[in-house]
């Protein structure tokens, strides 16, 4: 049974459009990330889903009921799911019991049984044993794990995270992602999670959509999206990405700002534009099948090399090894084999895209 | 992509379009009709509305009893109905002539007194047809004449009788009136004399009195009255033993004589010591007439008489106006009565010759009644004759009338109609039917008295009336038959057994007296003119009016937001903001604009006569400059005090900066009178004990000084201790949610703490400063508690005692108020405009949701001379006044210290708690005050949400119109509340505790709100979101999250409101009525009319509920919030 059916919706504030035509289907015990740059109309999403937006145009339906509807509007209180805020939102006036039994007092769930669903899910959190301290009493870690359980405890079909670790420091957020994630697997439950962090949602999702724009770019598993971006958006906002200029003929690439060819077994015809991730090229000594070019700069970073090599008008990125930093010294002549790369048309897109970055 | 409303929307727009339009079109339809009520209104020469509404009253009672009586004749037999319609019609005719005015006349005669015999007389002769008021207007003139000694334009009443009696005698006039000439002449210098040994009574009789001056303090005039006699006294060579006893009381404490001196001298040197300003007014007055009681009883010895007319014009002098003009009238009415008694052989001749050519004479009915005064006959029993006549002529007027009342209706409706009159008539003179009758139909159910009315009826028409009436009825005599037969029947009509409520019965009454369009309109409610609804409409016309105008501003509102938002859709939140926005149109914008209006149109048309009037007099121009030196003097000073205390308090580590913080915070919510009455014993130049304390240790020889509060230096100082913690609450909030790091970079850049303080901290602080000092300046200068006690006895008027006084002064005192209230309001506004709406955009320091924690700067060795200072502030400011206040409140002598011997006493207590009056302004105060706090934090948590939570349009509206009223100066409001809450624009609350309540809402809501609205501010909006998401409505989430979460503030609010309401005084002088005094004002009645002490024992009453209640709101909210 799918958890969550989104169709067509569109949501605009006034006259700016902030979400446009998005359909899609979220399973039963699937994490879903919403990826994106802030202001992509994802948050919008996830609030349209909890129910604190109406969607201006479309349908939401959560299990086989339609809660979002040009003539029905489920309230958010009556549509059972759980959500964890950016700012946590844990009320400062109650403790930490109290802030988790809220839910399941609001449902007169008999005491006893509050009591041991508390129990559990603060068990869950590792917080048991802080049930009667007070938010101010909390690190930040803790009060994110105090609206997690909250979240949790009334058993949602669908949780809701928005952002939940960007306030946290970066070990504890490390450790919180795979805690989540591993919270999420033994309970079962479907997740809708909302981040702009890359990394956060590769290491989660079992589903990611990038949205830029109000529009959907991509779909599709964190190896999928990563491996073959559909679009220039989409190779550029996951990981690292140098982009190249060129003409596609047939068998090869002229690459414009090198003047070199790049053998190319595909299609496209005309202008092009090569996206290549810097770990995937190899740097091997001058000489043989490649692109050459001459080492300009280097630096160590332990775990990697990170290399500036000049082509032509051009400083490609590279990233190796880092036991290879002692291989080349800067000037000398080397040859680059690119072992897997993208073409797409050069429609400017790119273009565009960096200057909204900018 | 570009996105579209959908059908349904589009539909529900529509729909919401065409309900504006129709409540836009009945918005109209209201103001139509009761503009067309207003003009009836007018037309028909009505001016109270009272008798008007009561008419209608009776119209509409009417209404149900003809259709009562339409039922019970279809029940009747044809020809009974016949015979019934008939005879009855005869009946009632006849009933009706009789009923007609004579309820209020003849029979209620007895019950009249004088005044209003007076007042009926001229209403009978006044409606008399031309000819005959022509022939009995002399008459009553002659009675009003005789009954005052003099006409009312002074003349005496004898000379003006012998001027009318010899005009009508055209051949007699010329002599008798040159003889009367020549008397008067003559009479003069006797008159003169007699007068003369009057002014002794007079004088005897003026100082008895104890309205002598407003102000017990100010004895001033007295002194001068007490130089004339002593001046007199030693011209009769009186003795003077006790006199310097009795002086030196009044004089200030450190006055002494030397014992050795003859009484005389004595007396002589104290009075030659005294200066106006010095004396106590009360004993003075004792002084005056120990003065008085020796001068006479030394005349009396001697044979000598004294010349009273001296000291009668220096009484007139100190004299309150009223007690003077009172003085003047006996005077004046006493020389009438000497020229009456002198005049009266020659009146007596000419009354004789009048009679005796009577025939011919124009008036004999002047003649007549002087004549049967002269004869002997007391004046009120002719004046009884005179009036019965009267009655009866018009009675035989009214006949005339009735005979053509309704003649030009069809039959059956005239009969209805006169039967309605009759009604009208009948349910206005209740005693027409006896007591035992009057009982039993009271103790009849619906269905009996139906019975009994049917039974009546047939009686009437011929048949015969069943037991157990029947043996009464059938005993009388056959003309009062028939009569008591429609008595009854007619009592019978009502269910109640009495036709109307003894209030209706007499507002009636009343509006029938008054004829003219009054009885037209009831002969039109007994015509049955016009649909009960139309009669309803005009009966409440300027109420309806109010209801059109307001509708039609909230549909014209409603759409301009709609269509701003640019969503046609309902919204039960505009349907709030109008309500709230409706109360803040009447109660606060109507009344404001009312002031204006009136300020620049006293007459009905354009002009600035008020303002020429009001600025042409030189005490106006004082009290302007006045406010304005006072407000300048005490901004700048309270603003020189509140910085340095504030940045000492707030960001130095002073020693006990966090109580410093809370004493001087507290002053905030103390009254300010409390502070002027403290000050007052404290500089008092006589006897207050700083002044004498200067003497004593400079060694000063002068009985007076070296300070005098009552002046404009004094007023400045008590308005600055008290209005100063404005400033520094404003100046030490923003000082605290300064940035730390903007210093901080300071001091890296490598400037020093202080260089710090002047080139970053104080320029930042500027916007800050500028809007406590302007908060400084408007409320010192609409301050009227502090004004009117040191003030008002000093002679240093301000703009809002002058309001108050000219207040008291009828329509062109009320006209004037509004002239000056109109100045106060703008400079209020002008200063409210530019501190919230221009400052506030220069504001440097945001006002942050996290707590920045301030550095501290260290004093190092200056910390502990600046912690004396700062205590040696806090000692004079705080400790020291209220101390004051409660030794005074154990004085029996305020002049003497409580320690001396005799001069403690827990009397000044027992007093006020004993005092019913007191107790009963303080639950006065509870109840008005708990009101006012609860309706307002309603309010403010509503507005608080709006603002807060949402988004929608107009939200902002009623916020502008709260903090528009908040900024008005209490004076105005309360004078704008006064004029149009009087009915006159359909809302009529005056004299109630609704204007006092109201008043308080619009003066001090804001205080509450801003409190809810910063805690709902910071409560970040994911809090109540995650509650919805676990599940909670929308009340569950207001009830268990936000709710409790800004509690504190709630309560903290409701203190902000409650306090200053619970002790106001400035808005409940001029609106308690007898029965809603307050506690203030109480306190300000005592002060200045009855006891300091007891005052004092009050005021401290005040600050310890203050204190008590500030410790309550602390307990309550955990310590979070203290006042």
């Amino acid at each position: 049974m799918p958890a969550v059916t989104i169709q067509n919706v569109s949501k605009a504030f006034g006259d700016n459009i902030v979400l446009q035509n998005f359909s899609e289907v979220f399973h039963e015990g699937e994490f879903v990330t919403l990826l994106g740059p802030s202001g992509c109309g994802k948050t919008t999403m996830l609030r349209m889903i909890a129910g604190f937006e109406r969607p201006t145009t479309g349908e939401i339906y959560i299990g086989d009921t339609l809660v979002s509807g040009d003539k029905s509007f489920v309230p958010p209180e009556k549509r059972n799911m759980g959500m964890v805020f950016q700012s946590y939102a844990v009320w400062p006036h109650m403790d930490v019991f109290h802030n988790v039994a809220y839910p399941l007092t609001i449902k007169r769930v008999s005491k006893a049984e509050v009591e041991r669903r508390v129990a559990r899910v603060l068990d869950i959190v590792h917080l048991g044993q802080y049930a009667q301290r007070y938010p101010n009493q909390l690190s930040g870690g803790q009060q994110q794990r105090v609206a997690l359980a909250r979240a949790l405890v009334a058993e949602p079909m669908l949780l809701l995270l928005d952002e939940p670790l960007s306030n946290l420091d970066a070990k504890l957020r490390e450790s919180m992602r795979f805690e989540i994630k591993e919270i999420q697997q033994s309970l079962g439950i479907a997740v809708v999670y909302v981040t702009h962090d890359q990394t956060e949602a590769m290491a989660m999702s079992d589903r990611i959509f990038l949205i830029n724009r109000g529009v959907v770019q991509q779909s599709g598993s964190p190896e999928e999206i990563y491996n073959q971006p559909s679009n220039q958006f989409v190779a550029d906002f996951l990981g690292k990405v140098e982009f190249l200029k060129g003409t596609a003929e047939p068998g090869r690439i002229h690459l414009l700002e090198v003047d070199q060819y790049l053998p190319y077994a595909g299609d496209r015809r005309g202008p092009v534009e090569v996206a290549v991730r810097p770990q995937n090229i190899s740097l091997l000594p001058a000489g043989g099948e490649g692109l050459h070019g001459t080492v300009d700069r280097k630096y160590y970073l332990g775990d990697t090399t990170d290399w500036r090599i000049r082509l032509g008008q051009l400083s490609l990125r590279v990233i190796t090894d880092g036991r290879a930093y002692g291989s080349y010294a800067p000037g000398d002549a080397v040859t680059l084999r690119m072992e897997d790369f993208h073409v797409f048309e050069d429609d400017g897109s790119l273009l565009e895209h960096l200057k909204i970055r900018t | 992509m570009s996105y579209e409303p959908s059908t349904l929307l589009r539909r529900r727009a529509r729909r919401v379009k065409a309900g504006l339009a129709v409540a836009l079109l009945l918005a109209c339809i209201i103001i139509v009709v009761s503009l067309q009520g207003l003009s009836r209104f007018a037309a028909s020469g009505y001016d109270d509305q009272a008798g008007f509404g009561a008419v209608y009253d009776l119209s509409r009672e009417l209404e149900g009893l003809g259709r009562a009586d339409a039922a019970v004749a279809a029940a009747m037999p044809p020809k009974i109905q016949d015979a019934f319609g008939r005879q009855a019609e005869a009946l009632l005719m006849e009933a009706w002539y009789a009923a007609l005015y004579r309820g209020e006349t003849e029979a209620d005669l007895p019950r009249m007194n004088d005044e209003k015999k007076q007042e009926l007389l001229d209403v009978l002769v006044r409606q008399m047809p031309e000819e005959d008021r022509l022939r009995y207007e002399p008459a009553r003139t002659a009675v009003e004449v005789l009954a005052h000694g003099e006409t009312a334009q002074g003349v005496p009443a004898y000379e003006a009788l012998i001027t009318r009696l010899a005009a009508m005698m055209p051949q007699r006039q010329a002599q008798l009136q040159g003889e009367l000439q020549e008397l008067n002449t003559q009479i003069q210098p006797q008159i003169d004399d007699l007068l003369r040994q009057d002014k002794a009574a007079l004088f005897d009789e003026g100082i008895g009195t104890r309205r002598i001056t407003r102000f017990a303090d100010s004895g001033r005039g007295l002194l001068s009255l007490v130089r004339l006699l002593h001046e007199q006294l030693a011209a009769l060579g009186g003795d003077f033993a006790g006199l310097p006893e009795v002086l030196l009381e009044a004089a200030p404490q450190d006055t002494t004589v030397d014992a050795a001196l003859p009484p005389q001298l004595q007396s002589k040197v104290i009075l030659n010591g005294l200066t106006p300003e010095g004396v106590n007014g009360v004993k003075m007055l004792a002084a005056a007439k120990a003065y008085v009681a020796a001068m006479q009883a030394q005349a009396g010895q001697a044979g000598q008489s004294v010349d009273y007319a001296p000291l009668l014009d220096s009484l007139l002098d100190v004299s309150s106006e009223e007690a003077r003009q009172e003085l003047l009238d006996k005077e004046r009415a006493l020389r009438a009565q000497h020229s009456n008694d002198l005049l009266a052989p020659l009146y007596l001749r000419t009354l004789e010759e009048a009679a005796q050519a009577q025939k011919g004479l124009a008036d004999e009915r002047l003649v007549a009644l002087l004549t049967a005064v002269q004869e002997g006959q007391p004046l009120p029993q002719v004046r009884d004759g005179l009036m019965a006549e009267l009655m009866t002529l018009r009675i035989a007027h009214n006949e005339g009338a009735a005979a053509g009342f309704g003649a030009g209706l069809p039959d059956d409706q005239r009969l209805t109609a006169r039967l309605r009159m009759l009604r009208a008539m009948y349910a206005v003179d209740e005693g027409r039917l006896s007591a035992d009758w009057q009982a039993a139909l009271a103790g009849m159910d619906d269905a009996q008295r139906g019975a009994l009315r049917r039974e009546l009826a047939l009686a009437l028409a011929g048949q015969t009336v069943g037991e157990p009436l029947a043996a009464q009825i059938n005993q009388m005599p056959d003309g009062e038959r028939m009569p008591a037969l429609m008595r009854m029947y007619l009592a019978a009509q009502s269910p109640e057994g009495q036709l109307l409520s003894a209030q209706t019965q007499s507002q009636f009454r009343q509006s029938l007296r008054q004829n003219g369009p009054r009885v037209q309109a009831a002969q039109a409610a007994a015509l049955g003119q016009g649909s009960l609804f139309a009669k309803w409409v005009y009966g409440n016309s300027r109420t309806l009016l109010l209801i059109g105008v307001l509708l039609a501003l909230n549909v014209l509102l409603l759409m301009v937001l709609m269509w701003s938002q640019k969503s046609w859709q309902m919204n039960v939140q505009w349907i709030i903001i109008l309500l709230i926005l409706d109360f803040l149109l009447v109660f606060q914008l109507l009344p404001m604009m009312h002031l204006v209006v009136k300020a620049f149109t006293p007459n009905g048309t354009f002009s600035l006569d008020t303002f020429k009037r009001l600025y042409e007099y030189q005490m106006n121009w004082g009290a302007l400059t006045n406010t304005i030196i006072a407000a300048l003097a005490t901004m700048a000073l309270g603003t020189l005090l509140a910085f340095p205390l504030a940045w000492l308090v707030g960001r130095t580590n002073l020693y006990g900066r966090q109580f410093f913080r809370k004493l001087f915070v507290v002053t905030y919510m103390v009254p300010p009178y409390v502070g002027a009455m403290a000050w007052l014993r404290l500089l008092n130049p006589n006897v207050g004990i700083i002044n004498q304390a200067l003497r004593a240790v400079f060694n000063l020889n002068t009985t007076v000084g070296p300070l005098n509060v009552y002046s404009l230096g004094g007023m400045i100082w008590v308005l600055t201790s008290f209005y100063f913690p404005y400033a520094f609450i404003t100046i030490s909030r923003a000082m605290e949610k300064m940035d730390p790091s903007l210093e901080e970079a300071s001091r890296v850049s490598g400037a020093s703490p202080l260089t710090t303080v002047a080139r970053v901290t104080l320029p930042m602080m500027t916007p800050s400063l500028i809007a406590g000092a302007l908060l400084v300046f408007v409320s010192a200068a609409s301050c009227y508690g502090i004004p009117s006690i040191i003030g008002a006895p000093g002679k240093v008027h301000t703009v809002t005692t002058r309001i108050i006084e000219y207040y008291g002064r009828g329509t062109q005192g009320l006209n004037d108020a509004t002239g000056l209230a109109v100045f106060l309001m703008l400079m209020a506004l002008l200063i409210l405009y530019l501190s919230d709406f221009v400052l506030a955009k220069k504001q440097y320091v945001t006002v942050s949701g996290k707590s920045t924690r301030p550095n501290i700067v260290e004093l190092r060795s200056w910390r502990k001379p600046l912690t004396a200072l700062v205590t040696l502030v806090a000692v004079i400011i705080v400790l020291i006044p209220f101390t004051t206040i409660l030794t005074t409140s154990f004085k029996i002598d305020v002049g003497k210290s409580v320690l001396a011997a005799g001069n403690f006493t827990w009397g000044q207590w027992e007093t006020i708690f004993s005092r019913g009056e007191t107790l009963t302004s303080l639950k006065n105060s509870l109840i008005f005050a708990s009101i006012a706090a609860t309706v307002g934090i309603l309010i403010a948590c509503t507005m608080s949400y709006l603002l807060q939570r949402t988004r929608i349009k107009g939200r902002r509206l009623p916020d502008f119109l709260i903090t528009l009223g908040s900024g008005t100066p209490s004076v105005v409001i309360a004078l704008g509340l006064i004029m149009t809450m009087q009915g006159g624009y359909g809302v009529n609350i005056y004299n109630t505790a609704y204007i006092l309540i109201v008043a308080y809402l619009i003066k001090y809501l804001l205080m509450g709100m801003r409190t809810v609205v910063s805690a709902m501010s910071q409560i970040h909006v994911s809090l109540e979101e995650s509650s919805t998401i676990s599940g909670a409505g929308w009340l569950k989430t207001m009830g268990r999250i936000t709710g409790p979460l800004i509690f504190p503030s709630i309560a903290a609010g409701w203190f902000l409101i409650f306090i200053p309401c619970f002790y106001e005084l400035s808005m409940t002088t001029l609106l308690y009525s007898n029965t809603t005094k307050t506690i203030g004002f109480q306190l300000y009645e005592y002060w200045t009319y009855t006891s300091q002490p007891q005052a004092c024992a009050m005021a401290f009453g005040i600050l310890m509920v203050v204190v008590l209640l500030n410790l309550l709101l602390n307990r309550l909210t955990r310590g979070e919030f203290s006042i």
